[in-house]
């Protein structure tokens, strides 16, 4: 409201404004048309011209006077106006944002105590479920655990089974390469005392021969060889 | 030219007085010899020509030249055709023992053998006797090795 005021007050005043202008212009104009037409039928004298344009000039300054003390009476008007209702419209706001306080204050309140309340009833529901879901859990805990014993009970079983499976039948093998190895480190202990005693009974003979050849004298030998061919006379005579 | 009785006879005698293969070598050796010298144009008997290299046997058979060469010739022939038994003995024998062995020779297979003597001290004693394509081994090495081996077992 106050803006409307003061937009009119300054409408009016610009109008004015304009007519004294135009007003102006025109008795310039005009001035000059007379000036033109006295150029052409009336001829005017300077000091005549001169009173016209002082009279004029004073006219304007009563009229710019007068138009500065209404533009200022009404600007005055203006501005106490608007101080007027600036002040009521302070006052006004002020009550209206206590107002607006008020109830916002309220509605906080009203808010707060709400979502307190949903907070509430979330957090005993997340309770509840968190109770539920304990439950559950503690179930499926001792399930799984359940579940899990058995399953290594039966692992543990198995992997003993195959443990022991594997286990003979790497015994087995072992003792069968046990079994092997003995044979032939028997067999070994055979041959090389074999060949110990070939060896011992050709050197007996080596001695014997060396012995016996040392002892018999030349008529012994002839009688051998004598006695021989008594026994050869069958086989190659 | 036919080899006669006289001859033949002849030849036995001296064969008789040949025991061993290494006397028989000899023999032929001197024989050899005899034979270069018959057709010498040296002057004298074979006899002479031959003396002090060829033994008195050998001497007392000459007559003329060619049947000197025929002599010899035949001589050689029928001393190679002897037989011959190898003996492997482990003793150098003496000359009697030599005798008596060719001499048992002769009466068991009735006819004059030769010695061929290989002394092989490895044999111990006994003897190894090979003798016309058959080998038979007396020696007391072969008893020991018998003995050695049934103890053994």
């Amino acid at each position: 409201m106050p803006n409307d005021l003061l937009t009119n007050n300054l409408l009016l005043l610009l109008s004015f404004a304009a007519v004294v202008l135009l007003a102006l212009f025109f008795c310039l104009i005009l001035g000059r048309k007379k000036e033109t037409k006295s150029s052409i039928f009336l001829e005017v004298s300077e000091t005549f011209k001169n009173e016209v344009e002082n009279l004029i000039k004073k006219e304007m300054e009563i009229a710019v006077l007068e138009l500065r003390e209404k533009i200022q009476k009404v600007s005055n008007e203006i501005e106490r106006e608007y101080k007027e209702k600036t002040a009521n419209l302070v006052s006004e706001i002020d009550k209206e944002i206590s107002k607006i306080d008020k109830i916002g204050l309220e509605n906080q309140n009203k808010i707060l105590k709400e979502a307190e309340n949903k907070i509430k009833d979330l957090q005993e529901g997340v309770e509840k479920n968190l109770k539920k879901f304990e439950d559950v859990n503690l179930k499926t805990q001792a399930l799984l655990l359940t579940a899990t014993k058995n399953k290594s009970d039966e692992l543990a079983k198995g992997l003993t089974e195959e443990i022991s499976g594997v286990y003979q039948a790497v015994k087995d093998v072992l003792s069968q390469k046990i079994a092997e190895t003995d044979r032939e480190i028997e067999n070994y202990k055979k041959e090389r005392l074999k060949e110990i005693d070939e060896k011992i009974y050709r050197m007996l003979g080596e001695i014997a021969k060396k012995t016996i050849g040392k002892a018999i004298d030349l008529s012994t030998h002839e009688e051998l060889v004598e006695k021989t061919f008594e026994k050869a006379k069958k086989e190659i005579f | 030219m036919a080899i006669s009785n006289e001859m033949k006879e002849n030849f036995e005698d001296l064969a008789e007085k040949i025991i061993t293969k290494e006397e028989l070598i000899f023999f032929l050796e001197e024989i050899s010899v005899a034979q270069k010298e018959i057709f010498k144009k040296e002057e004298g008997f074979l006899s002479k020509k031959v003396e002090g290299r060829i033994s008195e046997d050998l001497k007392k058979y000459s007559k003329n030249p060619e049947q000197q060469f025929y002599f010899l010739e035949q001589l050689k022939k029928y001393l190679l055709n002897i037989p011959q038994v190898k003996l492997e003995i482990v003793f150098s024998p003496s000359a009697n023992f030599l005798n008596k062995i060719s001499s048992w020779l002769k009466k068991e297979i009735g006819k004059k053998i030769f010695l061929d003597l290989v002394l092989n001290p490895e044999i111990v004693g006994g003897v190894i006797i090979e003798y016309q394509g058959k080998y038979r081994n007396f020696s007391l090495a072969k008893e020991i090795d018998k003995i050695i081996a049934e103890k053994r077992i």
